[in-house]
């Protein structure tokens, strides 16, 4: 019974069905679907740029989570950077001073040299002491000249095994026979306390003039002869003395010194 | 104090003040460190630890220094033993006095130790050194007082009452 009492609801429906298609194939439908369409055009629009706007927070979420970790993995690769960047700066400058180092061994060719690195000052402010890294194991002795390619550092003066304590010009307690460059003057360079040198008993009457170059002599036999100690920056001579005196700027900055160079050997 | 952490800390003091701080320190002159701690302490907490503190210290300078083994650490006892004789409360409250006594003690710290190098054959320039070194180190320590000292006083605080246990 009930299916008989749906029959003429669905030909009622079947009927106008066709009775849209005929309409629609006929195109007199159109007017109608025109302000059909004016209606929703609007609501379509908004309603797509609203998804559209929750796809963008969807899609922001999921950006800012990828920035994130991006992020996280550039700051990672910067301090990696940071840190070759430092090791190559440090490789860099090894690499000027073992040059620098390498120059002066063939322009000397009859030293024996042994490199080090300097590992400690003296604590105190009234010693001018530093240790370095290589010791009687390495042949380093008791009064051998330490140098760099600027020129004299100091003599050890004591051995360990593995380390050495050399005694830098700069040490008031330090006395190194040296001559003017221009004028062949001679006289005894001491360190002073602060940290500088200065030349005593230059005979009078030797000149001596700012600018000068102070190497050893090699009077003694304690250095050899020609190691570049100073420029001469400032001369003190008063006639009612017995010499002369000149301050003298090391050509080595022993503020920044790092590596150094033992004479073992030398003729 | 434990006299273990004293001896670590002491020992790494005098590393750095012989290794670190020159890098640091302005004109190549560095505070001196271990005076400094060790003489604070005494202030802080007395005599005993004081004493102890300053053997520990002056031996730790003397292994990493030229001078002959004893020589730091005998003047630095007797610096102070006669630093810490007046400990007193006032050290503690006002900064200021702590300052003044640390440039006076670090000065005569330096002092006794170039008067015994005279002694001992060194050549000691007493006009040169005392405007070169002397002068400048103790301005620098008085400086380097003012953070150490009220770091010192907080771990004073936080150890309380003086004990000392091997």
């Amino acid at each position: 019974m009930s299916q008989m009492r749906g029959t003429p609801a669905a030909l009622l429906l079947l009927l106008f069905i066709l009775a849209f298609l005929t309409l629609e194939l006929t195109h007199l439908l159109k007017p109608v679907e025109d302000v059909v369409a004016q209606l929703f055009f609007p609501l379509q629009q908004g309603l797509d740029s609203l998804g559209e706007r929750f796809t963008n927070v969807g899609r922001y979420f999921q950006d800012l989570e990828t920035l994130r970790s991006q992020n996280e993995e550039l700051q990672k690769l910067v301090n990696q950077l940071v840190i070759e960047n430092i090791r190559l700066r440090e490789a860099e400058i090894e690499n000027i001073t073992l040059r620098q180092q390498l120059g002066f061994k063939e322009a000397n060719p009859d030293y024996q040299l042994v490199s080090a690195q300097v590992i400690g000052r003296d604590p105190s402010n009234l010693l001018e002491y530093i240790t370095i890294d290589r010791g009687s194991g390495d042949g380093v002795g008791v009064g051998m000249p330490v140098v760099t390619s600027q020129g004299l550092v100091g003599r050890v003066v004591e051995t360990y095994p593995r380390s050495s304590r050399v005694l830098l010009i700069t040490d008031a307690s330090s006395s190194v026979n040296a001559l003017v460059q221009n004028s062949r003057a001679t006289g005894v360079v001491q360190g002073k306390p602060g940290g500088g040198v200065v030349m005593r008993y230059i005979q009078q009457g030797e000149e001596v003039k700012v600018g000068d170059l102070v190497l050893t002599s090699g009077l003694g036999g304690n250095f050899p002869r020609r190691l570049v100690i100073g420029q001469v920056t400032a001369v003190r001579q008063k006639d009612i003395e017995l010499f002369q005196e000149a301050e003298v700027e090391p050509t080595v900055e022993f503020g920044h010194l790092e590596m150094v160079m033992i004479i073992t050997d030398f003729e | 104090m434990n006299p273990y952490a004293v001896i670590l800390l002491l020992t790494g003091a005098a590393l750095l003040q012989s290794s670190l701080l020159p890098h640091l320190s302005p004109g190549g002159l560095k505070p001196d460190l271990v005076v400094i701690l060790v003489i604070s302490w005494g202030l802080l907490r007395g005599v005993k630890e004081g004493l102890l503190w300053a053997f520990i210290g002056g031996l730790a300078l003397d292994l990493l220094s030229t001078t002959p083994l004893g020589l730091s650490t005998l003047i630095l006892t007797l610096l102070t033993f006669l630093t810490s004789l007046g400990q007193k409360s006032i050290y503690r409250t006002n900064i200021l006095f702590p300052l003044a006594l640390i440039f006076l003690a670090t000065s005569g710290y330096n002092l006794a130790l170039l008067l015994a190098w005279q002694l001992l054959g060194r050549p000691a320039l007493w006009g040169e050194t005392f405007q070169e070194v002397l002068l400048p180190t103790g301005f620098l320590n008085t400086l380097a007082m003012l953070p150490l000292y009220p770091l010192l006083s907080w771990l004073h605080r936080r150890i309380g009452p003086e004990r000392m246990e091997w």
